[in-house]
Parts: C-alpha cells; sequence; structure tokens
C-alpha cells in the first residue's frame, strides 16, 4: 500500500548552517515552524560561549526571530533529526499494546456469556436469574439448543404470518407481565441418567406477580377487554409469596447435557414430571428408540400414518423429529411399555396420499392434496376418496357398505360465505377472511431434515397453529364485544340483537327481566 | 509537506473507529431488566442459529473483532501509517453502520443508546477516513 508518513521532516529540519554562515532574518511572517510542532526532531541547546549578539537576538530590531530558535540567554538551539529512536520504539510498543488491549477485547468478547452450564444447578440457576430479570431472551438461550431453536423458528413463522399480538423486539424490552424474586435459594440435584438430570428447587423464599392483561399474543388484551366488558374492576396483578422448603410438592425442572455442558429443557421437565406422576423407572439409555428417518418429506408422513393404522407406535417414535422430541426418543420405551396394544387388522389402509410442499423457517410444511383409504367399521368397509381441485376447494367422495355414496364438490367457506354476509359487521367479516387465509397458510404437516433424513415434527405442527388460535382469540373477543357493547345507534356485530342471547349480567349490555338486552 | 493540521486531522479515523468499538460494548437492547450489547446481539444471534450462511457468518466473525480493528487503527497512525489507519478505520465503520442501522431500524423506539451512538461514531470515523485518504499527501 501506498502509504504516507503523518509527517516529513526532513525536510524541515536540515540542520541550519553555523552562526556564522546565518543568513539574513526571514522577513515578516515567513518564520520557520517551531521545532516542537515538528515531530522527529529533537531541539539541541549549543551555548556559544562569547559569541557575539546576533542580529536575531530578540529585542534587535526585527525581532522576527523564533525564541526557539535563539534564546534569551543566547544559547543557540539547533534543531535536527537526532534520535527519532527513542520515539519510534514508544510508538512501536503503544501499538503492540493496543493491539493486544484490541485482541483481549476480542477474547473477552467470544467467550461472554456461554449458554451451556458446567453443571445442571448452573443452569437452572441461571435460567431462574434470567426469569427473575424478566430476560426472555436469556431463559430461551439456557434451553437446550434444539428446543431454542425451535422457539425462534415459531416465534418466526407466527411474525411472518403478521398475525398482531406475537411478540416484538420492543415487547422483549417492555415485558412486565410477571415479577419473580428469589432469595437464598437451595437445590438438590438428582441424575437420572448420565445426560439428564433434574434440579430441585428445595428451599428459598420467593416473591411473584402476575398480570395476566400484559400476557402476549393478544391474550392480555383478550382479558382486558372481557373484564372491561363485563364492567369488572380492571385486573390487578396477584402476589403471591412463601418459602419453597414449605412447599409439598417443589418446583423441578430437568436438565439435559450435550457437548457444552448442561441446559435447561422443558420438554425432559414435562417428560419427567409425567414419569414421576406414573411412577415409571427411569429410562434407561441403552434401550433409546433410535432416529429412524424417512428419505423425503412425503414419505416420512406416508410412513407415519401407516405405521399408525397398525398401532406401530415405535415406528412412529422413530419418525418424530430427534431434535426437539429427543425426549420422546428417550421415554418412548416407558410409553410402549403402557401402549394399547396393536390392532390384528390395520385400523385403515391408505391407498393414496399426497401433498403439496411448502417452506418455512427450517421445515418443510406439506398440505394434502389428496387422500384415499379404506377401513373397516363393524364389520361394514367404508372408502373415503378426497382431492383438492383448487385452493381451497375439494371433491369429496365416501362410500360405506349399504349406504349410499356421499359425493361433494366445494370449498371450505362456502356455507360460511353465505352466513357472514347476512350476519356479521363487515369488520367481523374481514376478520374472518384474514382466518380463513391464515388456516390455509399456516396449516400442515411440518417435517424437518436432520443428517438427511426427515422426520415429522409434531410440535411444529401444532406451533404452527398459534396464530390461527390468537385471531380466533381476538374473533371472539371482538364478536363478543361487539355482543355486550351494542347500543341502539350503533351496528350491533355479530350476535347482537334486540334477542341477543349473550348478555352478561354487571356488564355494558344488562340482561333485563324480560330477557331483552337494554 | 505536511500541513500542520494534519496531525491533528489522521486522528479523526481512528478515534471514530474507537468511538464504534466503545459503542458497540454499550447497550443496544434490552431483554427485561438486562441490557443487550452489540456484541451480545450477535452472539445471542449465534446461538438461536440466526446467522446462516457464510457471508453472515464472517460478518459476524468481524463484527467481534472490532475493538481489535479499532486498536489497530490507531496503532497505524502511532506508527506513521495513516492511510493504513484510516482504512482500518473505514471496515470499522462501515461495519458498525451497517449493523447498526439496521438494529435501529428493526428495534424502533428503542432506548438503548448503543446503536446511535455506534452510528455517530461510524460517520465520524468514515468521515476522518475520507480526509485522511483524499488529503494526506501520498508518499513520494
Amino acid at each position: 500500500m501506498d502509504d504516507q508518513p503523518t509527517h516529513d521532516p526532513s525536510a524541515a529540519f536540515a540542520p541550519p548552517p553555523p552562526p556564522s554562515l546565518l543568513p539574513p532574518p526571514p522577513p515578516s511572517g515567513a518564520i520557520p515552524p517551531e521545532p516542537d510542532a515538528l515531530p522527529g526532531a529533537a531541539p539541541v541547546q549549543v551555548t556559544l560561549p562569547g559569541g557575539p549578539p546576533s542580529p536575531w537576538s530578540p529585542g534587535a530590531a526585527g525581532g522576527q526571530v523564533p525564541p526557539s530558535w535563539y534564546q534569551a540567554d543566547q544559547s543557540y538551539v539547533v534543531a535536527r533529526p537526532a534520535s527519532r529512536r527513542p520515539r519510534r520504539l514508544a510508538a512501536v510498543v503503544a501499538s503492540v499494546a493496543l493491539v493486544a488491549g484490541g485482541l483481549a477485547t476480542t477474547a473477552v468478547v467470544l467467550r461472554q456469556r456461554p449458554a451451556a452450564q458446567p453443571t445442571p444447578e448452573a443452569a437452572v440457576q441461571r435460567f431462574l436469574g434470567a426469569l427473575e430479570d424478566r430476560d426472555l431472551l436469556g431463559a430461551a438461550e439456557t434451553l437446550a439448543p434444539a428446543e431454542r431453536a425451535l422457539v425462534v423458528d415459531l416465534l418466526a413463522d407466527w411474525r411472518d404470518t403478521g398475525v398482531s399480538g406475537v411478540p416484538t423486539d420492543g415487547d422483549l424490552q417492555r415485558f412486565d407481565a410477571y415479577t419473580l424474586t428469589l432469595d437464598d435459594l437451595t437445590t438438590v440435584t438428582q441424575p437420572v441418567t448420565a445426560d439428564i438430570a433434574v434440579v430441585e428447587l428445595t428451599g428459598g423464599r420467593y416473591t411473584a406477580s402476575a398480570d395476566v392483561t400484559k400476557l402476549p399474543f393478544g391474550i392480555g388484551s383478550f382479558a382486558a377487554g372481557i373484564t372491561d366488558d363485563l364492567g369488572g374492576e380492571p385486573a390487578s396483578p396477584r402476589t403471591t409469596s412463601g418459602d419453597l422448603a414449605d412447599s409439598e410438592d417443589p418446583p423441578r425442572l430437568a436438565t439435559v447435557r450435550d457437548g457444552d455442558g448442561w441446559h435447561v429443557s422443558l420438554m425432559y421437565t414435562v417428560a419427567e414430571a409425567a414419569r414421576l406422576s406414573a411412577g415409571l423407572q427411569a429410562p434407561d439409555p441403552a434401550r433409546r428408540i433410535a432416529d429412524k428417518g424417512a428419505a423425503s418429506p412425503d414419505a416420512a408422513v406416508r410412513e407415519m400414518v401407516d405405521a399408525g393404522s397398525r398401532g406401530d407406535w415405535r415406528r412412529m417414535i422413530e419418525l418424530t423429529s430427534p431434535g426437539e422430541l429427543a425426549v420422546l426418543h428417550d421415554y418412548g420405551p416407558l410409553l410402549l411399555e403402557n401402549a394399547p396394544p396393536a390392532p390384528v387388522e390395520p385400523w385403515f389402509t391408505v391407498t393414496d396420499l399426497t401433498f403439496d410442499r411448502k417452506s418455512a423457517r427450517n421445515s418443510t410444511i406439506l398440505t394434502v392434496k389428496s387422500v384415499a383409504g379404506t377401513a373397516t367399521l363393524d364389520g361394514r368397509t367404508a372408502s373415503l376418496k378426497a382431492e383438492q381441485t383448487s385452493a381451497g376447494c375439494f371433491h369429496v367422495l365416501a362410500t360405506m357398505d349399504g349406504e349410499e355414496p356421499i359425493d361433494r364438490r366445494g370449498c371450505a367457506d362456502d356455507g360460511f360465505g353465505q352466513a357472514a354476509n347476512d350476519q356479521l359487521t363487515p369488520e367481523l367479516r374481514d376478520q374472518f377472511a384474514k382466518l380463513q387465509q391464515l388456516s390455509d397458510d399456516i396449516g400442515g404437516i411440518a417435517v424437518v431434515e436432520v443428517d438427511g433424513l426427515w422426520y415429522v415434527s409434531p410440535v411444529r405442527t401444532v406451533g404452527r397453529l398459534v396464530p390461527a388460535v390468537v385471531l380466533g382469540i381476538d374473533l371472539f373477543a371482538s364478536a363478543f364485544r361487539g355482543a355486550v357493547g351494542a347500543t341502539d345507534d350503533m351496528d350491533p356485530g355479530f350476535g347482537a340483537g334486540a334477542d341477543d342471547p349473550m348478555c352478561f349480567p354487571g356488564g355494558k349490555t344488562e340482561c333485563d327481566p324480560t330477557g331483552q338486552a337494554d | 509537506m505536511s500541513r500542520p493540521s494534519d496531525g491533528r486531522r489522521v486522528w479523526l479515523a481512528p478515534g471514530g473507529a474507537v468511538g464504534v468499538a466503545v459503542a458497540t460494548a454499550l447497550p443496544w437492547a434490552r431483554s427485561g431488566r438486562r441490557a443487550v450489547s452489540g456484541y451480545d446481539l450477535v452472539g445471542i444471534a449465534r446461538r438461536f442459529a440466526l446467522i446462516d450462511g457464510t457471508a453472515l457468518r464472517v460478518a459476524a466473525a468481524a463484527w467481534l473483532c472490532l475493538p481489535l480493528a479499532a486498536a489497530a487503527s490507531v496503532a497505524l497512525v502511532a506508527l506513521g501509517r495513516p492511510r493504513a489507519a484510516a482504512v482500518a478505520a473505514s471496515g470499522t465503520a462501515l461495519a458498525g453502520l451497517l449493523v447498526a442501522s439496521s438494529v435501529v431500524k428493526v428495534a424502533q423506539g428503542s432506548s438503548a443508546i448503543g446503536a446511535p451512538l455506534t452510528i455517530v461514531s461510524s460517520v465520524l470515523a468514515l468521515a476522518g477516513a475520507y480526509l485522511g485518504l483524499a488529503h494526506l499527501p501520498r508518499r513520494t
């Protein structure tokens, strides 16, 4: 690189000629720069014994000589490029120190806040500490990686749907639906397997409060709206406190170990609670149900359906995603011991099953394009054939021995559309349309790829439906408000009218003795 | 021959770069009561598997090296290499500017000071780098 030093003192600081050869004083305004403004040159003081006063001396005519060149004690200051080495050395040392500091800072940055902890207790302590700070990000960070990824993927999917109520970055900052303080916490760790341990919170004072009206996903606003509509008091946070040592059933959190260390696991916490409740023995890692995926997304679902028809629970577990549902593979043998026996004959037979595919975050979503199958019910054979003819429209043909076949063509919103036009306000109609569209967007079976094989993900399949539930809640709340908040001069909305059955004592719309809403 | 003001001008770019490095360590967001710095954010993004692809991985790694780049920028000036320092400061500033402006856009309404301060420092560093590269004479 063509680099340029900041200063090039060599030209400006050539040693001046001997005093006797000094040129005439420079004219006013042409003063040479002062040596201390010119890095790289050190002034050297030379005393000239008995030398005649120079015409440049201070007070002499003209008086334009820089004092640093010729001082009052008549010593002559000579600037020379002498000894740049110490300064250069200082610069190098300072630079090395700076870079070392930068490296150290980078190293600190790289090492901060590891997600995994060295012990189960540390993982739980960090998880609870994050909860105390209402630090949802921090709490999620302590989760097992597969569960963490699941949370992120689902949140991203939900946000992509554009449904209101899904938490945003700002909500993380303002989240104050609860408070929690824990003091003098004591724990006991109970190993389950080499890689699973349960941490029991055996003691410590706690104070907790919750305000449901501040919950995300529209639940809070729904609760607040209902309370308001019913004319009730605004919900206030409910506070509870006590000592965990007094609890008959102390909280227990399961932790799992991966290559990095220990993480809190919500799935294993649920599984452990269920295992203890059922009085089952701890799972044996040697009997873990292996991950055996299918060759393609479609094949994974077909094989899952086929296994279900035969009551082959083991195969169904093999086909579930080994990441977020690793717990099912670990605890599967316990489930199999208590599962209903497989039928002698398959409950049903699927003869045709095709899908449309679409992509989601870290998963593929399959929606049924056509399905055909038979089943035996009370000795009679029934068959069903359904296919999607266009978006949202189906052709269904169902037959059963001794019955007239049912042959229907239609679209999902046909019946509803008629009713909507007649009974709903435009606002509610719009919301129902959104719900319909949302269901089309997010419905389907989620499959994930792990090491080249495909697995069904029931958690993602169900989790993706949450926005529809949110919108459904919102829709219900709107309808509810339309019903109980209607006034004579307002469009009453869904279900509201003179003979509205939806009236609530104490609400804005009172039920009078005649059954009429006021 | 350098002008007298060059001595101060050459420090603007590394000064801005240091400002970027410091600002990235300040709160960029909040999660409950926890302040999340720019480095925390990248760490969280990595742990949540939000950094996909080679380009993003390289960017994340480079982001964590901002303190080093800022220090290198200062060191280069001290060693009399202002043009190299300006280049190092430019890289630091560009990274800070891109990431911080994205975060400010996404986290609208956030009261965290880190990202806005990073933007200001980045602009200063870029201005300093421009002055340095455009006006400092090349070595002859």
